[in-house]
C-alpha cells in the first residue's frame, strides 16, 4: 500500500477550500458563543412570518438556537408551544411534533392525524408499548447518530427537545417521549420540552419519564411518589407511600394549588410530582398542572400510568 | 459358489469406461471460467471486501481519489447528517479534509473498524449506481435544508461548491455500490473509480441518509447495530450513580 505521506502537497479541492475554511471556523466559534448567550435566555421567540430568515441575520444568529427557532417557526409557530417556564435551550437531538406530522430535526418520519400516530401497530420491543411507527423511527436516527459518532468528532446527542403543539394529546407526548427515550442506546437521554416563558421567550422545560416497565423502590426510601392523575377539568391527587394514605380531588387550578401547598407543608423535603395524563387531556393541560405545581415541586415526571411502588 | 472372473470383468469395464470418458474430456476445449455478471464496479466493490476480509487496511490504497469520496461524505452530512453534529464539528471536519494523510486515515479507520465483521459477514453486491448524479441531489438536498435551518451563508455555500467541485473533478464517472450482508455490518455502500484502465475503491460507509437510500433497514438490524463492537456500543452501560432514583429518574430518591 502506497502511504499518503508520500504526497504532502494538498490537493487542488482542499486548497480551494482553504480561505472559506478560516470563515466558517471563526464564523461557527462565534456561533457557539452566541448560542450560549442565546440558551442563557436571551433569545426570545420569534414571529413565524419569515423574518428571522433574512440573510443579513445569518452571521450573527447561526447557532443551536437559531436551527431551533428557525425549524420550530417553520414548521410549528414558536407561538403553538405550550406555556411553562423552564431553562436554557441546550443542544440536543431535535423531535417537532405539529398535529399532522413527526420530524426529527427536518426530517418528517410519521404522519399524524389530529395529534395521533395513523398506524396503532405497536412493537414488540418497545416496553412501554409504542407505535412501531416512533420505535422504529428513532432507532433508526439514534443508529445514524451512532455512526455519525464514529465517523466525524461528536457523540451521540445526550439531550432530547420535544417542540411540540400545545393542542397535542398529552397521552401522544407519552408515546413519543417514550420511544425515542426507550431507543436510545446505553441510556436514556434527557429530556426538555420546548415552551413560551410568560414574556414569549423560548425555553425548556426539563421533564423525566417513569421507566417504561414501571418503578419498584428500595425498602426504607422514604419516597412520597405525589401523583397527580389528570382528566379534563379533574385533578386527582394521590401518593405511592402506602403511609400517605389520602386521596384528594380537585376541579379547579386553584383547588389543586391549594392541595399541592398543604402537602409542601408536611414534606418540605420532597421536590417531584408525577403527571399521569388521562384520555381527553391535551399538552397545554398538562403543562398548566406542572405551572401550579412548580412553586412546590418543580422537578416533572411523566407517567403513562406505569406502577410506581415503595414499599 | 460365486466366481472370481465376473467380477474382475465388471470392474475391468468400469475402468475402461472411465478412461474412456476421460479421454473425451481430454479432447475438449479447456473450460472457460465466467467471470460474474455483474457490472465492473460491482465486481470491484466485491473484490475490495474480499481483499479487506483478508488483509484489512491494507486494501486502501493512496490516491486523489480519496478526497473525493470525501468531499461526497461530508456533502451528504451536510445534506443528511444531524445539525447539531455539523456546527459542533464542521470546522474540525473541513480542517481534516485539507489534509490528504488525515482523508487517508479517516477512510483506514473505516475499513479496520469493520474488517473482522465484514470477515464473517457473507457481503455481497447487490446494485450499482453512477454517483455524478448523486453529488448532484446530495448538494442540492444540502443546500435547501441549510437554508431552511438559517446556516446557508455565503461561507457555507462557497464551501459546499468547493466540494462539489472536487466531487466530481475526482470521483466523476465513479459509482456507488451497496452490498447487503448477512450480519453486522449488514449493508455497506463501496465506492468505485475508474483509474488506469481498472476500477478503484476509493470510499466505504456503513449508511447512508433516506434520500440516497430509500430503503429502510429492517429493525432487528438496526437493534444489533445499536449494540455492535464497530460502533463502541457492545459493553457500554449507564455509568452507575449513587442515590438516584433510577436510571430514568436520575435525581435524590430524597426528593421523590
Amino acid at each position: 500500500m502506497a502511504s499518503r505521506k508520500s504526497n504532502p502537497i494538498p490537493r487542488r479541492g482542499a486548497r480551494r477550500l482553504a480561505a472559506p475554511l478560516l470563515t466558517v471556523g471563526l464564523m461557527v466559534g462565534l456561533a457557539v458563543g452566541l448560542g450560549s448567550w442565546l440558551a442563557s435566555g436571551a433569545i426570545g421567540a420569534q414571529p413565524s412570518n419569515g423574518e428571522s430568515q433574512r440573510p443579513a441575520q445569518f452571521e450573527r444568529l447561526q447557532g443551536f438556537s437559531t436551527v431551533v427557532v428557525n425549524h420550530v417557526n417553520a414548521t410549528l409557530g414558536t407561538d403553538k408551544l405550550p406555556v411553562a417556564n423552564g431553562g436554557g435551550v441546550e443542544p440536543g437531538l431535535l423531535v417537532t411534533v405539529a398535529l399532522d406530522r413527526l420530524q426529527i430535526f427536518d426530517r418528517d418520519v410519521a404522519k399524524l392525524s389530529a395529534g395521533r400516530v395513523s398506524d396503532t401497530a405497536i412493537a414488540a420491543e418497545c416496553a412501554s408499548g409504542c407505535p412501531a411507527v416512533l420505535y422504529d423511527a428513532f432507532q433508526r436516527s439514534w443508529l445514524e447518530a451512532a455512526v455519525e459518532s464514529t465517523a466525524f468528532a461528536v457523540e451521540i446527542p445526550q439531550r432530547v427537545l420535544l417542540a411540540v403543539h400545545r393542542d397535542l394529546p398529552a397521552d401522544s407526548l407519552l408515546q413519543i417521549a417514550y420511544a425515542v427515550a426507550e431507543t436510545r442506546p446505553v441510556q436514556p437521554p434527557q429530556l426538555a420540552l420546548l415552551v413560551n416563558n410568560a414574556r414569549g421567550s423560548l425555553r425548556a422545560r426539563s421533564i423525566f419519564l417513569v421507566p417504561p416497565q414501571g418503578l419498584e423502590l428500595r425498602q426504607g426510601s422514604a419516597a412520597l411518589g405525589l401523583t397527580v392523575e389528570v382528566s379534563p377539568g379533574r385533578y386527582r391527587v394521590t401518593a405511592t407511600d402506602p403511609r400517605y394514605a389520602r386521596q384528594h380531588e380537585a376541579t379547579t387550578p386553584a383547588m389543586l394549588e391549594a392541595i399541592a401547598r398543604d402537602i409542601k407543608r408536611r414534606y418540605p423535603g420532597k421536590e417531584t410530582v408525577i403527571v399521569v395524563p388521562r384520555d381527553g387531556v391535551k399538552v397545554r393541560e398538562l403543562m398548566r398542572v406542572a405551572r401550579i405545581m412548580r412553586d412546590d415541586f418543580p422537578r416533572l415526571v411523566l407517567s403513562a400510568g406505569q406502577d410506581v411502588r415503595t414499599p | 459358489m460365486i466366481s472370481p472372473r465376473p467380477l474382475a470383468t465388471r470392474w475391468l469395464a468400469r475402468a475402461t469406461l472411465g478412461l474412456l470418458s476421460v479421454c473425451a474430456a481430454c479432447n475438449k476445449e479447456p473450460p472457460v471460467v465466467q467471470m460474474p455478471n455483474e457490472p465492473p464496479p460491482q465486481r470491484a466493490a466485491q473484490s475490495f471486501v474480499h481483499c479487506v476480509e483478508a488483509r484489512t487496511s491494507q486494501c486502501v490504497e493512496a490516491a486523489a481519489e480519496l478526497g473525493g469520496w470525501d468531499a461526497f461524505y461530508l456533502l451528504t452530512w451536510l445534506g443528511g447528517g444531524s445539525p447539531l453534529a455539523i456546527l459542533e464539528a464542521l470546522p474540525d471536519e473541513l480542517a481534516d479534509h485539507t489534509d490528504p494523510r488525515r482523508v487517508q486515515r479517516r477512510f483506514v479507520d473505516e475499513v479496520e473498524r469493520y474488517a473482522i465483521y465484514i470477515r464473517g459477514a457473507e457481503c455481497e453486491g447487490t446494485s450499482s449506481q453512477p454517483i455524478d448524479p448523486l453529488i448532484d441531489q446530495v448538494s442540492s438536498v444540502a443546500a435547501h435544508r441549510l437554508g431552511r435551518f438559517g446556516l446557508w451563508t455565503e461561507n457555507i455555500k462557497e464551501i459546499t461548491a468547493g466540494l462539489v467541485e472536487e466531487a466530481h473533478e475526482e470521483l466523476g464517472g465513479g459509482s456507488l455500490v451497496r452490498l447487503d450482508c448477512k450480519s453486522d455490518p449488514f449493508r455497506l455502500y463501496v465506492a468505485t473509480r475508474k483509474r488506469e484502465g481498472r476500477q478503484a475503491v476509493v470510499g466505504l460507509t456503513t449508511l447512508l441518509p433516506r434520500f440516497i437510500d430509500a430503503e429502510p433497514p429492517d429493525r432487528d438490524v438496526v437493534s444489533e447495530r445499536l449494540r455492535s463492537r464497530p460502533l463502541g456500543l457492545a459493553n457500554s452501560t449507564a455509568p452507575v450513580v449513587e442515590g438516584i432514583v433510577d436510571p430514568w429518574l436520575r435525581f435524590p430518591v430524597e426528593e421523590f
